[in-house]
């Protein structure tokens, strides 16, 4: 589906049915995206929502340069961050226990673990290594971007990241135990 | 970085490349609804189910209230066999009343009728004539009429009348099966057995009268919010209650003022301040006396802000103030001067008053305040349950205590920075019973 200017104006005018056909385009993507970064499915729903709140709201600063699902979907990582933000007084610390590699019998056993399943692992991440992994592996931003997002140092990022990948690896390994 | 990890964040990037799902239709309705101005979207179920039952508990009490008093006081006995029970109707006992649909077998004896004689309307006092006639041995009643007598008119029960009524009770399973809304008597002849006498007072079955009760509560209780680090909160309830029992059961409602605090965490951007430099706006001239030019420099305090914003947290203490509406059935025992108690009910909380103190940034400069701690609700439910005990101080006053557990329907805050949807709380609940 193709949104033309003449599309997003109907949106900026509040035009109910173009709204409607934007969210339907573009909301299962982005509640995907939203699950990701938040802890549970309520949370991932309060992102969405709020997200596209801002994404109507500030239709009017997007630039037809880019796309707009990528614009949309910076939208949702900030809004995402900034839930993140707002908890980050209630962080909890967990300790990491030593971390094994991954054996070549496991990996093809963990190749077969479905997007949902992932989705399970990467929730019970902390907050903050939940925020740098995905901000770094899947969206691709240098640490030096997330920490100035996470209001964190460049170091803290990268220290994050490691333990994230550590904590992951651990819990697939738990997982295929049945653990 | 090491292969594992180029592994871990290939897979996850595959995994996660196209992968969507579809929201929940509600995420829809309420961003369609903030976008166009429809307020707070859908009824909430929940809120809707407990207002229903709440509507329910005051109608079902109103009714019974209403009915309680409304009904012609009744005070009849029904005697079938071995067979007692107590109702509460004095004029079923005048001759008249007899003539009812009630199969009368043995009137009453001369005794027992002196005894109320004086509170019967003068029109029936011919009927006495032939109670008086009876012969004390056809009139086996008399610790029956005695024990109407006494629960009619007075505040204790006779001896003779307990036994009466132990006697019928344990005679066969009729008791329960009997109209209570019977009017009409059925007495027959029946011998007094003391073999039942001394059985446990406690085991009465009547039907009571309802009463009423006041009091005043103190709850100091700990809020617990599960899945996430807050930290547990104190909320401190102070409550005056009425409370309607009725046999072993009871309704209590009342009015509440609950006083909770949290930490306000406030995200600051700001930039310091450097000092302050009087900045020369204008400059005019003027001459002295001596005819000397000198120069006025006008000029304005300005202060001077460092350039790089900086970052910190503030934290303030926010207060709040609820007003609590609770609604308990519950269930009690009494023993003596101890009882207990269980009960379980709704309670409604609105938040009356906020008091939410801005951070103080001192001489610096506040680019930006991002208030991190989330905001309440003005409006949420909870399940109230508690188990305690009282025990009788005086006739009118009795001190109660009991453990509480609250459920929270809806979290008293925001729902978007809390994750704990369903807090819970538990707390002592203190307080002085008067009986009227």
């Amino acid at each position: 589906m193709h949104f033309d200017d003449n599309f997003i104006e109907r949106c900026l005018d509040n035009d109910s049915k173009a709204q409607g056909e934007l969210y339907k385009h573009f909301a299962p993507k982005m509640f995907g995206i939203c699950l990701r970064y938040a802890k549970n499915q309520m949370e991932a729903e309060d992102v969405l929502q709020e997200g596209f709140i801002k994404v109507f709201r500030y239709l009017k600063d997007y630039r037809s340069e880019g796309s707009l699902e990528g614009w949309i979907r910076r939208t949702m990582v900030n809004t995402a961050i900034n839930f993140y933000k707002k908890k980050t007084k209630y962080q909890k610390e967990i300790s990491l226990d030593q971390t094994e590699p991954i054996s070549y019998e496991e990996e093809s056993a963990i190749d077969k673990l479905s997007a949902r399943e992932l989705l399970d692992v990467i929730r019970e991440l902390p907050d903050g290594y939940r925020m740098v992994f995905n901000l770094n592996v899947i969206e691709g931003y240098t640490h030096k971007e997330i920490g100035e997002m996470l209001k964190i140092s460049e170091n803290t990022s990268k220290s994050q990241l490691s333990r994230a990948r550590g904590v992951l690896q651990n819990k697939l390994k738990n997982k295929l135990k049945g653990v | 970085m090491s292969e594992e990890s180029k592994y871990l964040d290939q897979l996850f990037q595959s995994k996660f490349a196209a992968f969507e799902t579809e929201p929940p239709v509600a995420v829809w309705d309420n961003v369609h609804a903030e976008l166009h101005g429809k307020g707070g979207g859908s009824i909430n179920p929940i809120n809707l189910a407990v207002l229903a039952a709440l509507i329910m508990i005051s109608g079902l009490l109103g009714y019974s209230i209403i009915t309680n008093s409304s009904s012609t006081p009744n005070s009849n006995m029904v005697v079938d066999g071995q067979t007692a029970i107590l109702f509460q109707e004095p004029v079923l006992l005048q001759p008249e009343a007899l003539e009812l649909p009630a199969v009368i077998e043995n009137r009453l004896a001369a005794e027992p009728q002196k005894q109320y004689s004086s509170f019967l309307p003068a029109t029936q006092e011919n009927s006495n004539d032939e109670i008086e006639e009876a012969p004390e041995s056809q009139n086996p009643h008399n610790t029956l009429h005695a024990y109407y007598v006494e629960t009619t008119f007075g505040d204790a029960f006779s001896e003779k009348a307990r036994i009466a009524r132990l006697r019928a009770r344990r005679s066969n399973g009729l008791y329960s099966s009997l109209n209570l809304n019977a009017t009409d008597i059925r007495i027959r002849t029946n011998e007094y057995n003391p073999r039942f006498a001394g059985v446990n007072d406690g085991e009465r079955r009547y039907n009571r009268r309802a009463s009423w009760q006041m009091g005043v509560y103190f709850t100091p209780e700990v809020i617990f919010y599960p899945d996430d680090s807050i930290p547990n909160q104190k909320a401190y309830t102070f409550e005056v209650i009425g409370k309607w029992v009725k046999n072993d059961f009871f309704v209590e409602s009342g009015l509440g003022l609950s006083f909770s605090s949290d930490d306000g965490k406030y995200a600051i951007d700001y930039e310091k301040f450097l000092g302050s430099y009087d900045d020369v706006y204008n400059v005019t001239f003027d001459t002295t006396e001596s005819g000397a030019l000198v120069p006025i420099y006008h000029t304005n305090i300005v202060d001077v802000y460092d350039s790089v914003s900086e970052y910190k947290v503030e934290q303030t203490e926010n207060k709040y103030t609820y007003l609590q509406i609770p609604v308990y059935i519950g269930f009690q025992k009494e023993v003596n001067r101890f009882g207990w108690f269980i009960k379980g009910g709704p309670i409604l909380s609105i938040l009356m008053n906020e008091n939410i103190p801005t951070p103080d940034a001192g001489n610096d400069r506040i680019v930006k305040i991002d208030q991190q701690m989330p905001g309440r609700v003005n409006a949420l439910w909870q399940l109230g349950f508690s188990a305690g005990f009282t025990y009788q101080l005086s006739r009118k006053v009795s001190i109660a205590v009991e453990p509480t557990f609250k459920y929270y329907l809806n979290s008293q805050y925001q729902r978007k920075y809390i994750t704990t949807r369903h807090p819970y709380s538990v707390g002592l609940r203190t307080g002085l019973l008067f009986n009227f």
